[in-house]
């Protein structure tokens, strides 16, 4: 921001952020979508079936949260850099062609919902694999559009400063660009594919996104809690060696029952127990600036991003660590592969670790475009936080009822049987754990709304002497 | 010498995921109470609980380990490892004391 003004970039910035948060609302409808077919599976049949609820609820996530991702970089780039952004035109271009594509995909899954899985499928429908079903067409598009996104992010840094935070996105922005590429593959063996599949989904989520987290992390502490420029970057690069250290041998737990060799139980057994030992260091990081800061007397500069920074570092530890510990271990994920355990660990780590963070970056932006020198939270920022987070939750745990009763009787009685599984299904508490689930993912949606209303509001319902602040500052 | 995956017994899964869920738990209660004790936010004596919650860790740990019917090699390791995670809050502590120590004070010379 130079002054009250926002760069280019910051404008581009919130463009993404726009679209992001749209997505995030299909998201959440698919996903209730789905959640009613888990109960009534009638509901919607031949209309919009499961089997593509399930993949806008899923792909609607990745792709919103790739928005935002890309939105928070565009918006601290100019501001960490001290300069524009370099080739902001080509940026708007690619966000534009981006955005066309991504409907484009959406209104395909929409109106072909069935048919026959030929070369022709793979390039024009979709790719069949889980997370990222994007066509290949689309995934042509995607590499084109990242390749602009890396040019603007290194053109940028290259001309202006290069802060401790930038080269830490430069370095993980092209290995997750990168990564994106295993995926885009065909093979017919499906153990092969799954082998590399796993190379985007895996490295993506449990590497290159947390170390993404770690330094947007850091410039939300440094912005909000006037945290030290230098302990934060300092840290960073510790953050960042941890995450890589376990991240990546960590992709072993995915390899244990795809047909890989045998010796990825004990590299993925060993290095999932790592991988919440970075989520201590990060806790041990977030509690002991806090702690640091809380005497000096410095304001929060802005509550709901802090609010939901605080969120990411409970939200992660919880989801990713304690519900990604339990099932994990090669003996028990032996009996809790495949059942509603991923899903329930899913939920709360995507949440934690990712979109709460991302809301938080969302906050800030909206407290630079309006120019206030602080910004504080509101009923709607309480509710919304409230209702997603404690709904979140309930969904966690209630899908862990679930799978517990998939473990114990499917997995445990009948030996992972069709019959077993028929059966699980009936449960009474396997149908309970769902009806909370549904409830739960209500209690988000209301959140959502809650959510919309404040980031449309929030800077209008400051209090006098924060505006007079903002208004002193223009 | 091969490791294979023994059978576990349907009645051990509830305990595996509640002693899973309470490694972590203790690992992390161990890291915050040590961290808040160290920045003087809440007594001295509050690190009584820092260790005492890293020694239900060590038995959590010991117990996951034989309901997961682990070889004893690695049950060792496991032990093992826990005594590296003793050390660990010190070494971040001390890492994060450094770092704010010379910066801030740098800092402050400007």
């Amino acid at each position: 921001m130079q002054g009250n003004r926002l760069y280019e970039g910051q404008k581009l910035a919130l463009k993404y952020f726009m679209v992001a948060i749209v997505l995030f609302g299909a998201q959440l409808l698919f996903g209730l979508v789905a959640a009613i077919q888990f109960l009534y599976p009638n509901f919607l049949f031949n209309i919009l079936d499961f089997s593509i609820a399930r993949i806008l609820h899923i792909n609607a996530l990745v792709v919103w949260l790739l928005y935002a991702m890309i939105g928070a970089v565009y918006w601290l780039l100019p501001d960490e850099a001290g300069i524009e952004v370099v080739g902001v035109k080509l940026g708007n271009l690619a966000f534009y062609i981006l955005t066309a594509a991504v409907a484009v995909v959406v209104l395909v899954y929409l109106f072909i919902q069935i048919g026959p899985g030929k070369e022709s499928t793979i390039w024009f429908i979709t790719e069949g694999r889980e997370y990222i079903e994007a066509p290949r067409w689309a995934d042509i598009g995607i590499v084109a559009v990242v390749l602009v996104f890396l040019y603007n992010v290194y053109a940028t840094v290259m001309k202006g400063k290069h802060t401790g935070i930038l080269v830490v996105l430069m370095a993980d922005l092209i290995a997750l660009a990168g990564l994106y590429l295993a995926g885009m593959f065909y093979t017919d063996n499906i153990a092969v594919d799954q082998y590399w599949w796993w190379w985007v989904v895996h490295l993506w989520v449990e590497a290159t996104w947390e170390v993404y987290v770690a330094a947007v992390g850091g410039y939300i502490l440094i912005k909000t809690l006037n945290a030290n420029r230098k302990v934060v970057e300092m840290w960073l690069w510790i953050e960042v060696a941890m995450m890589f250290g376990s991240g990546i041998l960590g992709l072993g737990h995915h390899y244990f029952w795809i047909g890989t060799p045998e010796y990825w139980w004990e590299i993925g057994a060993l290095f999932s127990a790592l991988e919440p030992v970075p989520l201590v260091g990060l806790f041990v990081h977030v509690l002991y600036d806090w702690g640091k800061e809380r005497g000096k007397g410095n304001n929060i500069k802005n509550t709901p991003a802090f609010a939901w920074l605080t969120v990411e570092t409970f939200g992660n530890f919880l989801g990713a660590g304690v519900w990604g510990f339990m099932h994990t271990l090669p003996q028990i994920n032996l009996y809790t592969h495949g059942t509603q355990w991923p899903a329930a660990h899913g939920h709360l780590a995507f949440f934690g670790a990712y979109v709460a963070i991302l809301i938080g970056a969302i906050y800030l932006a909206i407290q630079g475009k309006a120019g206030l020198k602080e910004m504080r939270m509101t009923k709607a920022s309480w509710w919304a936080i409230t209702l997603i987070t404690v709904g979140v939750l309930i969904m966690s745990v209630s899908l862990t009822i679930s799978a517990y009763v998939q473990t114990m009787v499917e997995r445990g009685q009948y030996g992972g049987t069709w019959e077993g599984y028929f059966i699980a299904q009936a449960n009474q508490w396997f149908v309970q754990g769902m009806g909370w689930r549904l409830f739960s993912g209500l209690a988000v949606v209301v959140g959502y709304g809650f959510l919309v209303y404040d980031l449309l509001t929030i800077d209008k319902k400051q209090p006098a002497e924060v505006r007079e602040g903002a208004v002193a500052a223009a | 010498m091969e490791y294979y995956i023994q059978d576990i017994p349907s009645s051990h899964f509830l305990p595996i995921f509640v002693v899973s869920a309470l490694v972590i738990l203790f690992g992390m209660a161990y890291a915050g109470f040590f961290t808040v004790v160290k920045l003087k936010l809440v007594k001295r004596y509050f690190m009584v609980f820092a260790y005492l919650s890293w020694l239900i860790l060590v038995g959590c740990i010991y117990y996951l380990g034989e309901l997961l019917k682990v070889e004893p090699y690695t049950q060792k390791v496991l032990i093992g490892a826990m005594f590296g995670y003793l050390v660990f809050p010190h070494v971040v502590y001390f890492l994060l004391e450094k770092v704010h120590n010379r910066f801030e004070s740098e800092s402050n010379q400007i």
